[in-house]
């Protein structure tokens, strides 16, 4: 009987996962208009614990996606406006003289806006790079040291940085290390037609985004998070997501005819972590409590496209990283 | 924590197990189709191809043809039982085919394999999995799941069709003659038809008959003591005096691999030997078995040197055509025990019913053209 009553537990579990997971795309869906792809991702991405670089034109709700969200889950959100002249401590925080009532002096520890659940990094590559590389202990370890003190960070912890991909005077791009410490590149593209329209009748005179109510805690979500570590992932699904990963590198064995020929670096072994992370999130989101081959497949582009860099003269022929990869990815899929 | 045996149920494991083991089937009995049908072309090919050099180029022998017809189809069979599914393999077959987002796979590594670690969630993977695995079982049954893997029938056709033209005979006079006899034959020579044989026969056993009734009776007594046991030495009562024999200039048996060598042999690397071979007015002096040289009746060798017989075929019991060696016997040269006068001894005691003894000693080609030789004697008679 325990037998039956654990598997009645295990089956609430899931299908409350799948329950929220839908509710709070729904909610997105609703505030965002016309990003339905850039929402679901974003949320895997959120309960696999990773942190997200939104890459897209000004203009697209990218900030406005953040927000929202943040408002939808009820945890903290910090907002940092990158430019040239940002140092490292305005994001980590740095001790300061205090001087007490009975005229005693004393260092503090000021906390920056690293110290919240979630940090919005706009325009992460305005940034020079000695400011970005702040970000790397944070993102890394949940912790900032100052002056040999190390101080931890909330829980859940995500950063969520945007990008412009199309201004390049004047900005700083990301260096590999900091790409590789995302779990997700999501591309922000024009919505349809429809999508404005609809945009126009919800957001033109108001921001729905400000007076969105919290529809999951953030206790919620890290139950989920939790949930997400006990999907099952079978040694086949990970020998085929292993096989994905080589085949992006273009100096191994199994390497893909199309990774030899335009690929410098192929995709890290955190990179598989990440693949392996996003799948069981998306296993939970349709109810399963394994992962498939096809979650790997959904998610592959999305948490490699970032973790790869082309040789030069596939940069010199303007070869899209994305459609190489795409290639890579069908490829793999049909194997 | 909890081993997982514990938290299913037999029920479902076993709803799993069965439906595998018939995808498992089902899949091994697909691959062997395709590998035998495979085969069975490779086949069919081969009997083709051997069937129609059979017709038009040279004589193919049935049983090396369907020896190498029938090697694709068991290398066929074999490889289908060496790429036999896994649980596995058919679990990932199955999750292919009802789009089971690796449902089964995953459910199978969890029950059979220890490489996919087990979580909260693996005793609800396996339920959700035997739930999966009734319903697709029933599914599983329709056809449309299956390869439809047609029988090789044209194939079939087409080995039968090659097979029919290896039956049909081939190009003529091809295997009937081995190598040696055909080194041995002559151009000169032409088969006589089997009624010159019976002539020369008849004409013969009337010369022996009317003239020579001392020799006759020298034969008698000498093969009437060849019934008898034999000595250790089974070879002495025809060779009773091998010094002799070397004192003439003959060599006597020296090939011990030669059960009959009694009545040969004396021409490995013998004067004599050679001179059998020649024109029997050319080496009535040499001396030719050592039995002729050495036994009592020294004067028959003389009484039957310008005896000659004829080259001949002979058609044998079983409708074998035997052809001569040049010199009356169907022997190879080296092989021919010397004399036209064995021919005439072995009619003579033929005669008297006395040939078992004899012939035993020859080899089996020989004993077969001697039994022939005797038969037709005994129908003239």
């Amino acid at each position: 009987m325990r037998t039956l009553e654990s598997l009645d537990i295990i089956e609430n579990r899931i299908t409350t996962f799948q329950e929220d997971f839908l509710k709070l795309r729904d909610r997105l869906r609703n505030v965002i208009v016309g990003q339905d792809d850039v929402i679901h991702d974003l949320i895997i991405a959120l309960l696999a614990g990773g942190h997200i670089l939104l890459e897209g034109l000004p203009g697209l709700g990218k900030t406005h996606l953040v927000k929202a969200l943040a408002a939808s889950i009820d945890v903290s959100l910090s907002r940092i406006q990158c430019t040239p002249d940002l140092m490292p401590a305005d994001i980590t925080g740095s001790e300061i003289l205090l001087k007490a009532n009975n005229d005693d002096v004393r260092i503090d520890f000021r906390r920056g806006p690293v110290f919240s659940s979630m940090l919005l990094v706009d325009e992460i590559n305005r940034t020079t790079p000695k400011t970005q590389s702040a970000l790397l202990e944070a993102m890394q370890e949940y912790q900032v040291t100052c002056a040999g003190v190390s101080y931890h960070l909330p829980k859940p912890f995500w950063v969520i940085a945007t990008q412009n991909p199309i201004e390049l005077e004047g900005t700083f791009p990301l260096p590999e290390a900091q790409l590789d410490r995302f779990l997700f590149k999501i591309s922000v593209n024009y919505p349809s037609a429809d999508s404005l329209l609809r945009m126009i009748d919800i957001s033109l005179d108001d921001e729905p985004a400000d007076h969105l109510g919290t529809i999951l805690s953030g206790n919620r979500i890290m139950e989920m998070m939790l949930d997400a570590k006990n999907v099952v992932v079978s040694d086949t699904v990970k020998r085929s997501a292993i096989a994905l990963i080589l085949a992006t590198q273009g100096d191994h064995d199994q390497s893909s005819s199309l990774a030899r020929q335009h690929i410098r670096y192929g995709a890290s072994p955190r990179g598989l972590q990440a693949v392996i992370k996003a799948a069981r999130i998306k296993a939970l989101a349709d109810g399963r409590a394994h992962v498939a081959i096809d979650d790997i497949h959904d998610v592959a582009l999305l948490a490699l496209r970032h973790r790869i860099l082309l040789n030069m003269e596939s940069e010199l022929d303007n070869i899209s990283i994305d459609d190489i990869l795409l290639q890579i990815i069908s490829s793999w899929r049909k194997s | 924590m909890v081993e997982l045996a514990e938290l299913i149920s037999v029920k479902d494991r076993a709803a799993i197990e069965r439906f595998i083991r018939c995808v498992k089937k089902a899949l091994w009995l697909d691959i062997f189709r395709y590998q035998l049908g495979r085969g069975l072309w490779v086949s069919s090919a081969i009997l083709l191809l051997a069937g129609l050099i059979n017709l038009f180029f040279y004589n193919i022998l049935i049983s090396s043809s369907l020896t190498l017809a029938l090697l694709p189809i068991v290398g066929g069979v074999f490889v289908a039982v060496k790429k036999m599914p896994t649980f596995a393999n058919a679990a990932s077959h199955a999750d292919n085919l009802f789009r089971g987002k690796s449902l089964m796979t995953t459910a199978t590594e969890l029950l059979y394999s220890n490489t996919t670690a087990h979580r909260d969630f693996s005793p609800w993977i396996i339920q959700q999995a035997a739930r999966t695995a009734q319903l697709w079982h029933e599914q599983y049954k329709q056809p449309i799941y299956h390869q439809q893997n047609q029988f090789p029938w044209a194939a079939m056709g087409i080995a039968l069709c090659g097979f029919f033209f290896i039956l049909q005979p081939g190009v003529p006079d091809k295997h009937e003659v081995t190598k040696v006899e055909s080194k041995t034959l002559t151009a000169d020579l032409k088969p006589a038809p089997v009624t010159s044989l019976i002539n020369e026969i008849r004409r013969e056993e009337n010369t022996l008959q009317n003239e020579e009734p001392a020799f006759q009776d020298e034969l008698t007594e000498h093969f009437s003591s060849a019934d008898k046991p034999a000595p250790s030495n089974a070879d002495t009562h025809l060779q009773p005096n091998k010094k002799q024999a070397q004192v003439d200039g003959l060599s006597s048996n020296t090939n011990k691999d030669n059960p009959q060598t009694t009545m040969a042999d004396n021409s490995q690397g013998s004067e004599a030997g050679n001179n059998q071979l020649q024109p029997q007015h050319q080496r009535a002096d040499a001396g030719i078995g050592t039995q002729a040289d050495t036994n009592p009746s020294s004067s028959l060798h003389n009484d039957t040197k310008n005896r000659d017989i004829k080259l001949v075929d002979i058609e044998l019991q079983d409708g074998t055509l035997v052809s001569s060696d040049g010199k009356g016997m169907p022997f190879k040269e080296h092989q021919f025990t010397g004399s036209d006068k064995r021919i005439k001894l072995a009619s003579t005691v033929a005669s008297k019913n006395t040939s078992t003894a004899y012939t035993t000693r020859f080899s089996p080609s020989q004993q077969q053209y001697v039994n022939a030789y005797f038969k037709n004697i005994h129908t003239e008679k």
